[in-house]
């Protein structure tokens, strides 16, 4: 029955359907996302999983799409074609890196940078 | 795809050509190794400046610059533009060099003689692998971006790149990669100028800025980590790609006396602005519409959409010199490297000044035909082969700086602060990412060499520098 069903399904909507097999992480903010569409698709972006608010990032033949400067949460996304079809959801799960790390590895760097600096003109003076 | 095939195909037939008569044509009167490989060390402030720029300006400056501002914000323009302080501060650095070596020929000399054979070793292994990770992501980049641009295969764009660079590197040596060097970096620079431009009669700077506010808000963010911590990671990768190669000590030697500090100096604040206006673009795709399907290709796309056919031919150069332009400088160094501290100095201490340019001349062909097999699989990405090398580089810079400056400095510190820094900075990158490698590699390197030129009661007599060559 199942797979009677299944065969019923317009084709379109069986191979609109983003590569990747579960949920996507990041620690960047960004995350390139990649499907399959039988033709022209549009891909968007929600902050909420009934996509209440959503927003369309692209709309075109392309099968990649590079999202950045995602803030930290979750974000769902969704395909849809032409026909009205759409995709599974795929949910993105955006966790930065920790900021208390960055910062001292900035602090690290400066100290650095400014110790080479100081070395090299102090060396240069006549 | 940007271009047409027949198009690319006449583009590249016709800078081929250009290269490669240009190479042959300067380096007729090359007749040793000195003029082979230092171009006679007479080179004046506008080549050398201009050989500076284009050599740093490669395709990573025009291809990578984009996607870190992509990738990165703000932060990340800023961050890649930060590499100029490679230039800027090696400028004081080329002079001392000169003073203190004025007979050397490469990087290694250096390594030689201020810190001894272990070292000399471990920073040939080190400098070695950067050089042929450059040179092979270079050549990668090439097949890829030509494929890209204007559908040429991957094999054959390859393969026509890194065989008129060998050519004319060949048969010209430095002169003929100095020269290049000043014809591509005005294309480069007169380019980039036009595309800014042509982007800002396309969309103005407030709604680049809303639309990133809107939809990308973490690329105006200050405190966005993996930003914050690529800064001083690639500030240092810069610094340490440019104080170890012979790519930079090979121009500090050919610089005429008293050119070098203002050459480097210039070329440093020419570069500084271009990673961010390449990055620019890459922050006006949101607002241009551009749809991005991998981020390194932002900077061709969004250049494509605003200018056109005129904007892909654009690209297309703009690649193609800044390719040529850093893979010529590649090969003429590291075949010198290998040539002088190598067959030289290990093997053949007599050797004649024609025997060494003919060496020299083979040591190109076999590194571009190495390099030729290794690109043919197509491995790897972009970028990533390299940022592998970032904290070797980085563990390199203080036993430089401290070895030019400082009396006390000591083969202890170098070698240890290679092995250490070198070690600890490819674990952090494994363990956290690229864009903290570079920083942790250098400062464990840090610590290690200045703690033992602290304790350490030697004085390097300076002297030994010259009297080795």
């Amino acid at each position: 029955m199942s797979a009677a069903l299944a065969f019923a399904t317009p084709a379109s909507a069986q191979e609109l359907a983003f590569e990747a097999p579960g949920p996507l992480t990041s620690d960047t903010g960004h995350i390139l996302v990649e499907w399959q569409a039988p033709g022209s698709a549009t891909l968007v972006l929600a902050r909420n999983a009934d996509f209440s608010g959503a927003r369309p990032l692209y709309q075109g033949d392309n099968r990649a799409y590079f999202i950045s400067g995602l803030e930290g949460g979750d974000y769902f996304l969704l395909l849809r074609d032409e026909a009205g079809a759409q995709s599974a959801p795929l949910q993105v799960t955006v966790a930065h890196q920790s900021l208390q790390r960055a910062i001292w590895l900035t602090i690290i760097g400066a100290i650095i940078t400014l110790g080479i600096i100081a070395t090299i003109i102090r060396g240069a003076r006549p | 795809m940007l271009l047409q095939p027949t198009t690319g195909w006449i583009l590249l037939a016709i800078f081929s050509v250009l290269w490669v008569g240009l190479g042959f044509y300067w380096g007729r009167r090359n007749k040793s190794f000195e003029d082979h490989a230092l171009a006679g060390r007479n080179i004046g402030l506008a080549l050398g400046s201009a050989t500076a720029v284009a050599t740093w300006i490669t395709s990573n400056t025009t291809m990578l610059a984009p996607q870190f501002a992509l990738e990165l914000g703000i932060w990340g323009m800023l961050a890649y533009s930060m590499a100029a302080f490679g230039l800027l501060l090696f400028a004081p650095m080329a002079g001392r060099i000169r003073t203190l070596m004025p007979n050397g020929y490469t990087s290694g000399d250096f390594f030689r003689l201020r810190y001894g054979r272990f070292a000399w070793g471990i920073f040939l292994a080190f400098t070695l692998f950067y050089s042929l990770t450059w040179l092979v992501s270079m050549a990668m980049a090439g097949g890829i971006l030509l494929n890209a641009l204007a559908g040429i295969p991957y094999v054959w764009g390859m393969s026509v790149i890194l065989g008129v660079c060998v050519l004319y590197t060949m048969r010209g040596g430095l002169v003929a990669v100095i020269g290049t060097d000043f014809i591509q970096s005005l294309i480069i620079l007169i380019g980039i100028v036009i595309v800014g431009f042509a982007v800002l009669q396309n969309v103005s700077v407030e709604e680049i800025h809303t639309n990133l506010a809107e939809s990308k808000p973490m690329l105006l963010t200050v405190l966005f980590p993996a930003a914050l911590m690529a800064i001083f990671n690639n500030l240092l990768f810069g610094l340490g790609e440019v104080f170890h190669n012979n790519v930079w000590w090979s121009r500090a030697f050919a610089f005429r006396e008293g050119v070098a500090g203002k050459a480097f100096t210039i070329a440093g604040l020419v570069w500084l602005p271009i990673p961010i206006a390449a990055g620019f673009i890459a922050l006006a795709s949101g607002a241009l519409g551009v749809g991005i399907p991998s981020s390194d290709m932002v900077g061709p796309l969004v250049i494509a959409n605003v200018l056109g056919q005129v904007g892909a031919i654009a690209v297309f150069i703009i690649v193609f010199c800044s390719l040529a332009s850093s893979i010529d400088s590649l090969l003429a160094a590291t075949s010198d490297l290998i040539t002088e501290d190598v067959y030289r100095r290990l093997l053949h201490p007599l050797a004649r000044p024609e025997t060494l340019k003919r060496v020299a001349q083979w040591i190109t062909l076999l590194l571009g035909l190495g390099t030729w097999a290794v690109c043919v699989p197509r491995i790897g990405t972009l970028a990533s082969v390299l940022f592998f090398a970032g904290p070797l580089v980085g563990s390199m810079i203080w036993p430089i700086v401290t070895g030019l400056y400082w009396r006390r400095a000591n083969s202890t510190g170098a070698i240890g602060g290679m092995l250490l820094g070198g070690g600890i900075g490819l674990i952090a990158y494994f363990q956290i990412g690229w864009y903290v490698a570079s920083t942790i590699g250098t400062a464990v390197s840090m610590v290690w060499v200045l703690a033992c030129a602290w304790l350490s009661k030697t004085q390097f007599d300076w002297a030994r520098l010259r009297e080795g060559i």
